[in-house]
């Protein structure tokens, strides 16, 4: 049996993060966010929203991950204790396979330091915190379409 | 007129207008707010997370951040929407004595009084927010306005004590302990 045929799985990924052919799949967001009670609400509300969103276990495993499961859009905290946003951003931008992919920044009005210095690539939107639900929605749906 | 669309858990997709608030009751509003429901727990939920106690806790589930909020607030618009509390002081009742609960899980949780006391400012704050997306202020509408900011009021004054009571009266019994 050739299990490279038709197996989607990569070897190398966690559970539920194996790509899909871009072409079948909904458009998938990657999500990277330090508190629990957000990223089960980002989850919820963008799965139900017709996209297909997924956790990074951690800020330090974000970028990666993002190239893995080639993320049409990555929402991205700014304050996290494993490693700043701004700085996945970085990494983002580093890599041809995400450079283009557009991100949201999730960020409170205190913690915009990163703002002077945006590395060049793919559309950066932000949300302030706390935004509306909706405009979030919006937002993705606009950056996929 | 603007549309705004909105798919979330449990309503579905809801779209609606801006209202000419002339042509409908406080009930009427408050019924309507209740289809807002998920998005108007959704933004209370993103706008405590940045509160400073919800921050220090980041591994505390949705669960546990929401804990009685969707059915307070879900009594609370039912409370605003009754004609006459006094007549059918029913819903408000379940309303506080969801509240009450909240406040003494929040003291189980390390929460401050002035942690569940910004909860609750939080979602009336949210609650206004909704309002304003369906509601437009001209003329006509300043009596309706004022007669609804007078039920919100009463109904989240009634909320905020009833929770802040109870958060005291657990730590006055050493519930804390």
């Amino acid at each position: 049996m050739n299990h490279d045929q038709h197996s989607t799985f990569e070897p190398g990924m966690p559970p539920g993060f194996e790509s899909l052919d871009r072409s079948s799949r909904l458009p998938s967001v990657l999500i990277v966010e330090d508190q629990q009670a957000i990223a089960e609400l980002l989850l919820d509300v963008l799965n139900d929203s017709g996209f297909d969103a997924k956790r990074a276990p951690s800020a330090v495993e974000a970028a990666a991950l993002a190239r893995q499961m080639k993320a049409d859009v990555v929402l991205l905290d700014v304050m996290m204790p494993d490693r700043n946003g701004w700085d996945v951003l970085k990494d983002l931008r580093a890599d041809e396979t995400t450079i283009d992919t557009p991100v949201i920044i999730v960020s409170a009005v205190y913690d915009r330091a990163g703002l002077h210095a945006l590395p060049a690539g793919g559309p950066i939107r932000f949300a302030a915190k706390p935004f509306d639900i909706a405009d979030l929605v919006a937002t993705v749906t606009e950056l996929t379409s | 007129m603007e549309d705004t669309i909105l798919s979330l858990p449990d309503n579905g997709p809801i779209a609606f207008d801006l209202i000419d608030v002339s042509v409908i009751a406080v009930p009427n509003i408050a019924f309507l707010l209740r289809t807002q429901a998920a998005r108007i727990v959704a933004n209370w939920a993103l706008r405590v997370a940045t509160l400073p106690a919800f921050r220090a806790m980041p591994e505390l589930a949705l669960d546990d951040v929401q804990r009685h909020i969707p059915e307070v607030l879900d009594m609370a618009l039912i409370a605003i929407a009754t004609s006459d509390p006094t007549m059918d002081p029913g819903p408000l009742e379940r309303a506080t004595d969801l509240a009450r609960s909240h406040g003494r899980d929040r003291l189980l949780d390390d929460f401050t009084i002035g942690d569940v006391m910004a909860e609750f400012s939080a979602l009336r704050r949210e609650i206004w927010s909704a309002i304003w997306r369906v509601v437009t202020e001209t003329p006509s509408s300043i009596q309706f306005l004022q007669e609804l900011s007078v039920r919100v009021g009463e109904t989240f004054d009634a909320i905020s004590t009833a929770a802040a009571e109870a958060w005291v009266d657990a730590y006055a019994v050493g519930a804390i302990d």
